[in-house]
């Protein structure tokens, strides 16, 4: 039951009385405490800085039923470990000062949070009262805190509060009051440290035994000398006799992973604290996303609902985009083709064909991927917000130990799906040199969007109906590929080690549109900001080189070199330049791809008619073995020179597009041929 | 567990130890606080995107947090017990 305050608690401005009681006030930031501070003494307070310290100090004094008390806001800490000065600060007070009284304040809705302080606290042996504030906050998140229930499992007061509203500060004074007078009713419950360790911690008390400098209580300091702490080493090596510290040194040495079951016994008796007192029914959200993670966690179901997805998103772009961007070509691109060659028929025939075959045929036909880009955004976009595609890498890295691999080297170039740069800057999280550079020299191997496009846009003709399988089919082989790649990688450079990640998966929810809608702009700016730069010039430049020196396209200086790579290309069923030319043209962006087909295909028929055309020119096997290769090709301009800027090495970045470059053509090679003989 | 390697939801560790998930996100704040766990930087700072040149290329949505041990960490795993 809370209170509002009684009017016995009298905030008061005297002069230091006798019977001054010193209650200290601690807890983690956020939890109240200093609204708690506020509440009891209210301008009745002294700002001050810790002596020799930048960090503010707090005082202020408050009479509750007829005795006087200060107050002390000790600055908000986690823990008692000398890892901040505030936490310095609050120890050595509590520890030299040694207050009538401390009241811990804990946050209800994080207790397990809250009670990591509560836990080190106890360990100083104060006359401790613990303030349970935020209970209304706790209520509302559908945390349900037994207060009584808490207090009998601790072994001393705790307060419900909810100090922001002034309830319950009238109890809290009662008890704390209570615990500075009185002697406590019984022993509190404290944690012990986990067994692997409490006979080190025994022998670590004994070497200090008789040597502790006061205020320090020995088991106090032989727990923070186990647990590494700087300052408490340092005091005890000034302290102690030469062999004896030698002796503990070398101890502590042994054993610098006792902090873990130092920390791990707390964690122990805060969950029997947390399981005694809390009551939490399940919200609908997390019981949701439970039962979806049944599946879509699982090392086997999960992998297989992820390539399920993959056919769902190529299904619904064949459902939707195609036509769209069909649409595009025959009446937007059609009637744009119309309107130049009207508005250039007295032009110079080099600008004519410079707008109709460059621009329109190159650059245009880039831009009628529009709506198939825009639906992979918009899938991507929904997945992630959902909350779905952080669950991806989780499931590859499952399905991989399922393996006896761990994705160390996976992680980061999981973390670039959709675009290859962000997988080599994703590299950085790997410390050692070698490693990273081997993880950076498989990046392009992730499929990006800019790859899904065209491939997207040429298999309709190149399958018909089958055409949201095969391009299922080849999104699977890529990531087998990439699932091959890590297992090269974790022999060659990790030599089997495993490094451990933990990520916090979020709760599934209604995807914001808005969210949602921002991220497929920003993505479709970008990738017009791209058709009008690096794909315009690439266009310009396949168009110059296509024409001159004026005998047509066949005759050209792109035909001579074209065909000077055709016996690179006819294993591969390649054997045609134009297909080849339009290949080494995705280096500088794989929509590029689509641009120059178009200029080097163009008939006069129409831009919608490009992947016919080009479906006519390859065979069934051919046009598989196509598409594997545009998935596998060497890096675009804009990976590459990410890798030359995260490695550091112009040698490295040619080693990714030659690995890359064999790979795509033995992988070509490989799907041709046997196609070849599959379909006779 | 974490000897083993690999990628580990919060939810997946507290199921396999028998605590909360709230209880699991607190240990964690700890480690990483004491040094056994590091935040993954796997993506660029959104707020430096307007003078990165790779910028146009960036999937710029939120990443999901991940730590991953720390050498620290990893010593500490791996060490009989």
């Amino acid at each position: 039951m809370i209170s509002g305050c009684h009017s016995d608690g009298v905030r008061t401005t005297s002069a230091a009385p006798t019977n001054l009681i010193t209650i200290a006030l601690a807890g983690q930031p956020n939890v109240g405490k200093t609204t708690v501070f506020n509440m009891l003494t209210g301008l009745n307070q002294h700002v001050g800085n810790w002596p020799g310290k930048t960090v503010a100090q707090k005082t202020g004094t408050y009479r509750h039923n007829g005795t006087s008390m200060e107050l002390v806001d000790l600055p908000g800490t986690y823990s008692l470990t000398a890892n901040s000065e505030e936490e310095r600060i609050a120890r050595d007070y509590l520890i030299r000062e040694r207050p009538d009284a401390v009241v811990a304040i804990v946050n209800a809705a994080a207790l397990e949070r809250s009670l990591y302080l509560v836990a080190e606290l106890l360990s100083l042996k104060p006359s401790l009262v613990v303030g349970l504030n935020m209970s209304d906050v706790a209520e509302q998140n559908n945390i349900h805190v037994e207060p009584h229930v808490l207090a009998a499992a601790l072994g001393v007061p705790v307060v419900p509060l909810i100090a922001a509203k002034n309830q319950g500060l009238q109890e809290l004074m009662d008890e704390a009051l209570r615990a500075a007078t009185q002697p406590p009713a019984r022993e509190p419950s404290r944690p012990a440290i986990r067994p692997e360790h409490g006979p080190v911690l025994a022998v670590v008390g004994d070497l200090i035994q008789g040597h502790t400098p006061p205020p320090y209580a020995e088991d106090w300091v032989a727990l923070k000398l186990l647990e590494g702490d700087g300052e408490i080493t340092a005091l005890m090596e000034h302290a102690l006799p030469e062999e004896k510290w030698r002796a503990l040194q070398a101890l502590l040495l042994q054993h610098e992973d006792a902090y873990l079951d130092i920390a791990g016994g707390r964690y122990e008796w805060i969950s029997r604290m947390v399981r005694a007192a809390v009551t939490q029914p399940k919200a609908g959200a997390i019981t949701q996303t439970e039962r979806i993670d049944r599946v879509a966690t699982h090392p086997v179901w999960g992998l297989v609902l992820l390539l399920a997805m993959f056919g769902l998103v190529f299904w619904f772009t064949y459902a939707v985009a195609t036509p769209a961007a069909k649409w595009l070509s025959d009446n937007v691109l059609g009637a744009l083709d119309g309107i130049a060659s009207t508005a250039l028929a007295g032009a110079p025939v080099w600008l004519s064909s410079l707008v109709s075959d460059g621009l329109i045929h190159g650059v245009g036909t880039v831009l009628t991927f529009l709506p198939i880009l825009i639906i992979f955004f918009a899938v991507l976009g929904v997945l992630e917000d959902v909350g779905y595609l952080s669950r991806g890498a989780y499931v590859m890295d499952r399905f991989m130990h399922l393996m006896g691999l761990h994705g160390k080297s996976f992680l980061p170039l999981f973390l670039g799906f959709g675009c290859n740069v962000p997988a080599v800057l994703g590299a950085r999280i790997i410390e050692e040199r070698r490693a990273r550079q081997l993880t950076i020299l498989l990046a392009p191997l992730v499929p990006c969007t800019a790859r899904l496009a065209v491939v997207a846009f040429l298999a309709p003709a190149f399958f018909g109906r089958s055409a949201a399988l095969a391009s299922w089919s080849l999104v699977a082989g890529n990531l087998l590929v990439l699932a091959a790649a890590g297992i090269a990688i974790n022999r060659l450079a990790f030599r089997g080690e495993q490094t451990a990640f933990i990520m916090e998966l979020p709760l599934y929810h209604i995807p914001n549109a808005r969210t949602v809608g921002l991220y497929v702009w920003h993505n479709t700016v970008e990738f017009v900001k791209k058709a009008g730069t690096l794909i315009l010039i690439a266009s310009v430049l396949v168009w110059a080189l296509s024409t001159l020196p004026g005998r047509g396209v066949e005759s050209s200086y792109l035909a001579s070199f074209g065909r000077w790579l055709e016996p690179v290309g006819r294993p591969l069923g390649l054997g045609d330049w134009r297909v080849i030319v339009a290949l080494l043209s995705s280096f500088f962006a794989k929509e590029n791809t689509i641009a120059t087909l178009s200029i080097l295909y163009g008939t006069g028929e129409g831009v919608a008619a490009l992947p016919a055309q080009v479906a006519i020119m390859l065979v069934p096997a051919a046009r598989m073995a196509f598409l594997v290769v545009i998935l596998l090709f060497v890096p675009c301009l804009a990976t590459a020179a990410t890798i030359r800027q995260e490695t550091g090495s112009w040698r490295w970045t040619a080693a990714s597009i030659l690995l890359l470059l064999g790979l795509s053509l033995g992988a070509g090679m490989v799907v041709y041929q046997v196609g070849s003989l599959a379909t006779g | 567990m974490l000897a083993d390697g690999g990628i580990h939801a919060t939810a997946e560790v507290a199921r396999r130890i028998g605590v909360s998930e709230r209880l699991v996100a607190a240990m964690v704040e700890d480690l990483s606080r004491h040094g056994f766990l590091t935040p993954l930087e796997s993506r660029c700072d959104q707020r430096s995107c307007s003078g990165c040149w790779a910028a146009g290329n960036c999937n710029r949505s939120e990443p999901t947090p991940m730590l991953a041990l720390t050498p620290k960490g990893r010593q500490a795993v791996h060490r009989p017990r």
